[in-house]
């Protein structure tokens, strides 16, 4: 797309406050990291996130912060796209809707009217209404309509965390492409948290994972972690049907393999790129990413590789992975 | 290169015309709205009040439909508190009424102070702690059945701190007429902002008409055609080579040519 950096705000130029929790500690915590931000107040996140008529890519070019106040309900079921690990409460939680990042597969693209960021600052909220299924084993995704890690100015993860620390059946997942390991570096690893990273090729970080961090940096980050102890799980996930699809994946595996410990991994996930229909109609609207316009098989309403070489793309790379790590250790997302 | 516009919806005249100079625009149209014109600009003039905004926006987006491409600004004086000096040129970030708010999206760079401004329905000499307009709400919606929240903008210029008396038209000229310049600085940004190349080319839209054609393609077909050559233009930043087949093939060596086609552009 060809549009100039200069003609635009920087991101977080405007930030939209809901009146009621203008005075919070939180809002003045934020206020203070964006001092040059604007600030507006709003009556309801939803009076600016959902406003009809919004151009997503547009948007991404210059982010506003939306600071809200969640309503009920503050989990949700896990989605039939992601993995449950056995566990048979598997909640995801919006502390945050949009990323940072400006992945072309996304299908927050496809999911939401705008691309700004809302922020809800109420996170005890969400402790209070997951205590009563804590009295069995239950794992929340807390990273899920957003990359929690690449922007938590609240500390939020470190909030979850500290709350998992204390709940003996509460397993976390904070899922994330992110370099920034610090937050975590200051808190004692927990066997309940999972880091999953998700890695990808270099090549395909730069021409299609816009605005994250290198894989060498990634690769950084789990070293430090794993090396502290945190339990890590590796995701080639999702996987792209490319041109030199082998030349590109297998080296990047062996070059993960060979920069990491796999001993220290708790799991590595294998997965190709698939998403609801419906997202992806709504992607290709804005014919911005040639990964929305791929010949897709289209079953049960999602959108994913044909089958045949889908089978391919995941046991081409599967058998690199089986010669790092036991198969107890390496789900595919074929497998659920 | 699609041709790209800036629509300016302005109340009055007396606010136009240091516009319509600095621009230089020449009327094309005078009823039922006076419409002033460049290949870049429309302006229309559409009389005080809501009501008049939203006809007047109506009849100059169908009149001149918008592209992606397009903006629309709306620009006019307003009553502000006196935190705001007179002649101030202020970006509105939110236009609420009684019964609803509006955000246009705050994209464009810009010089200009912010703030939020009530549409109301009668000139106001009561004391407001926010600017006070008569057409902007309106504007809003109106323009919404048309364009994005992101080919929006409004920006309005002081003219009193909620007083009675009706500026001359000498005044309105002297504060709008320094600001032309930033706001001719702030519709070029919008330009630049929108600018865009179509994904296709002409040339390849009318040679893949030419295939659809060839080989009586039916509509599934066509779309998957556009699917794949939208495909490989993003993929391998470049359009195909693509020939036209021969329209005396039988249906099953129009499907196989379709197949090939296709998958050529994988």
């Amino acid at each position: 797309m060809n549009y100039s950096s200069h003609h635009l705000n920087e991101s977080f130029s405007h930030i939209y406050v809901e009146k009621s929790i203008a005075g919070s500690k939180s809002v003045l915590t934020l206020k203070n990291k964006f001092p040059k931000a604007k600030i507006v107040e709003i009556g309801h996140y939803k009076d600016v996130f959902n406003r009809p008529s919004q151009e997503y890519r547009e948007q991404k070019k210059s982010l506003s912060l939306i600071l809200a106040r969640k309503e009920e309900p503050y989990l949700y079921k896990g989605s039939q796209f992601s993995d449950d690990f056995g566990f048979e409460n598997f909640f995801y939680t919006p502390s945050m809707l949009n990323c940072l990042y400006d992945c072309e597969y996304c299908y927050l693209q496809g999911m939401y009217q705008s691309a700004n960021i809302v922020l809800f600052t109420n996170t005890e909220d969400f402790f209070t209404q997951l205590k009563p299924y804590l009295d069995k084993p239950t794992l929340v995704a807390i990273s899920y309509d957003t990359d929690l890690l690449a922007f938590d100015p609240l500390n939020q993860v470190s909030q979850w965390l500290s709350f998992a620390s204390k709940q003996e059946n509460l397993n976390i997942e904070l899922r994330t492409k992110s370099a920034n390991y610090r937050p975590l570096q200051k808190l004692n690893p927990n066997d309940r948290v999972t880091l999953a990273w998700t890695l990808s090729p270099q090549s395909i970080i730069d021409k299609y994972e816009h605005k994250t961090p290198s894989l060498q940096k990634r690769l950084n980050a789990i070293k430090t972690l794993s090396g502290a102890g945190w339990r890590v799980r590796i995701c080639f996930d999702p996987m792209l049907d490319v041109e030199n699809f082998s030349s590109i994946y297998e080296p990047f595996v062996d070059e993960v393999f060979s920069e990491l410990d796999a001993s220290r991994l708790s799991e590595c996930t294998i997965g190709t790129f698939r998403i609801g229909n419906k997202h992806l109609k709504n992607i290709k609207k804005m014919q911005h990413s040639a990964l929305a316009f791929y010949p897709y098989t289209i079953q049960n309403e999602m959108a994913l590789y044909p089958e045949k070489r889908n089978s391919y793309l995941i046991n081409s790379i599967k058998d690199i992975v089986l010669q790092h790590m036991p198969i107890e250790k390496v789900r595919t997302w074929q497998e659920q | 290169m699609e041709i790209l516009l800036i629509y300016l919806v302005i109340a009055l005249i007396a606010e136009a015309k240091p516009i319509i100079k600095h621009l230089k625009l020449t009327k094309s149209s005078d009823k039922p709205f006076k419409i002033f014109s460049s290949s870049k600009y429309q302006l229309i003039i559409s009389g005080i009040g809501k009501e008049n905004a939203t006809v007047a926006t109506s009849h100059l987006l169908t009149l001149t439909p918008a592209s992606i491409n397009d903006f629309l600004f709306n620009l006019g004086i307003c009553g502000a508190p006196k935190e705001f000096e007179i002649g101030e040129a202020i970006m509105i970030n939110q236009i609420s009424t009684s019964t609803k708010d509006f955000y246009p999206d705050m994209l464009l760079r810009h010089n200009f102070r912010e703030s939020a401004i009530l549409t109301v329905d009668s000139p106001q000499d009561a004391k407001h702690n926010i600017c006070v307009d008569m057409e902007s709400s309106a504007l809003f919606a109106t323009a919404l059945y048309f364009l994005k929240t992101s080919q929006l903008g409004f920006i309005k210029v002081v003219s009193d701190h909620f007083s009675s008396t009706i500026p001359t038209k000498d005044d309105v000229n002297s504060w709008i007429e320094p600001h032309v310049e930033s706001f001719e600085v702030l519709f070029e940004n919008a330009i630049n902002l929108r600018k865009r190349e179509p994904l296709l080319s002409q040339s390849l839209e009318e040679k893949s008409l030419e295939i659809a054609k060839s080989l009586r393609l039916s509509h599934t077909q066509k779309l998957q055609l556009n699917d794949a050559l939208i495909y490989y233009v993003l993929n391998k930043n470049g359009e195909p080579i693509l020939e036209v087949p021969d329209t005396k093939e039988n249906k099953l060596q129009r499907n196989s040519h379709f197949e090939l086609l296709i998958s050529s552009l994988k």
